[in-house]
């Protein structure tokens, strides 16, 4: 089949030169104010999928997951995430990427075990936001023994598991400038972003959609 | 100089996430860009019966649905009969972006991928980009989707091929005269 190039005409391109509308600035100031008056049913939804991650543990026989729990474990770390960076609580969003990673490589590797799934479990409830925060020091130190683990089965992330004790001590000024590298590597720089070690592409509007920047 | 102006007010948004809450998130965002005509819904089986029955101009699918992938979903867009629906405009969201699901999204059609959490200004920027970029849609057997070769730029130092590949010397596809002094040296 040869290829076909279409020109469809489609109603975002012409939102641009319709007359009326709103400017970015208005458009952000009235998004932000909308997203904030429902701002209080997050820390429900992040308490719900830390409830499920706890029963998904629970029901583990013979400390070993079947694969099917380890991908709904994984599509519960995955709502945490989200959930965590939209409200920048920082340890949980770190531990529930940590758990993300730590899912994802028992995937790939066809190991199915408990243990390392359960310690990240019970690391998030210390960090859910319904409790009182643990001291930084706690935190780190925490975030580090996660580290160590997925250390342990090489599960570490882009950037390496440092990640989760760097988030706590804001240190992220090397992922931001180690994210241009591996996204060029990765998809050509083609206005798709690849996994990063932070969540910065949601505070980098103007690295993204990419400049017109020779890669 | 006063700030261009977008008017969005006419389209029709698809938000398809499995979690209730970030779809509410979503639409109160898309709300505030004086977006009118939002649907929103939990799975791919729920936004295929939409994509049935409507239109829409904007789609923003989370890339990992309860019943299928995102971009399994994108690829069933794709080869809609309806058009322009099926070149629709779409958005895939995803938490955990690993690389391997960005490729799989772009390689099912998708225009742009955006790592949650999603900030109203990065959707804004987002959805302004695709609204200037206009970019043709190449269909083929293996894939249909909007053209990944959308730079409207000169490659650097004027080189358009590589200048060691063999295959290439002596080619008359040649843009400028760079190749040519490279083959003959």
């Amino acid at each position: 089949m040869s290829a076909k190039v279409h020109f469809p005409a489609l109603l975002l391109h012409e939102a641009v030169a319709l007359g009326g509308g709103i400017t970015r600035e208005e458009a952000i100031e009235a998004a932000l104010k909308n997203v904030r008056a429902i701002s209080g049913e997050g820390d429900a939804s992040i308490e719900a999928a830390i409830q499920a991650l706890e029963t998904l543990v629970e029901s583990v026989a013979l400390g070993q997951f079947a694969a099917i729990q380890l991908h709904a474990v994984l599509e519960q770390a995955d709502q945490v995430v989200t959930m965590a960076g939209t409200f920048q609580y920082e340890a949980l969003d770190s531990a529930s990427r940590s758990l993300c990673d730590t899912a994802d490589g028992l995937l790939r590797q066809g190991r199915l075990e408990a243990a390392p799934v359960a310690v990240h479990v019970r690391a998030m409830r210390l960090f859910s936001p319904l409790y009182a925060a643990p001291a930084p020091e706690v935190s780190v130190h925490i975030l580090t023994e996660l580290g160590k683990v997925t250390a342990h089965y090489n599960f570490a992330p882009l950037g390496g598991a440092g990640h989760l004790v760097l988030a706590i001590f804001q240190c992220q000024r090397r992922f931001v400038a180690d994210a241009p590298t591996y996204r060029h590597k990765v998809v050509g720089g083609l206005g798709f972003e690849p996994r990063q070690a932070e969540s910065e592409s949601a505070v980098l509007p103007l690295d993204d959609p990419p400049t017109m920047t020779p890669v | 100089m006063a700030q261009p102006r977008m008017n969005l007010s006419k389209l029709n948004v698809l938000v398809v996430d499995r979690n209730h809450y970030y779809r509410a998130l979503i639409s109160q965002a898309l709300r505030g860009f004086e977006i009118k005509h939002i649907t929103s819904c939990e799975t791919a089986s729920a936004a295929k019966e939409y994509l049935t029955n409507s239109d829409f101009d904007l789609c923003l699918i989370e890339a990992e649905l309860p019943d299928m992938s995102g971009a399994d979903l994108v690829r069933f867009i794709r080869r809609l009969k309806k058009e322009p629906l099926r070149f629709v405009l779409i958005i895939v969201l995803s938490s955990y972006a690993q690389a391997g699901m960005v490729s799989a999204a772009r390689d099912a059609g998708a225009n742009l991928v955006l790592k949650k959490p999603t900030s109203p200004q990065a959707l804004f920027d987002h959805i302004a980009w695709l609204a200037r970029t206009k970019r043709p849609y190449i269909e083929l057997d293996s894939y249909i989707g909007p053209d990944r070769k959308f730079h409207d730029i000169d490659p650097p130092d004027g080189h358009y091929k590589r200048a060691k590949d063999p295959s290439e010397a002596g080619s008359a596809n040649v843009r400028s005269g760079a190749l040519e002094e490279s083959a003959t040296q």
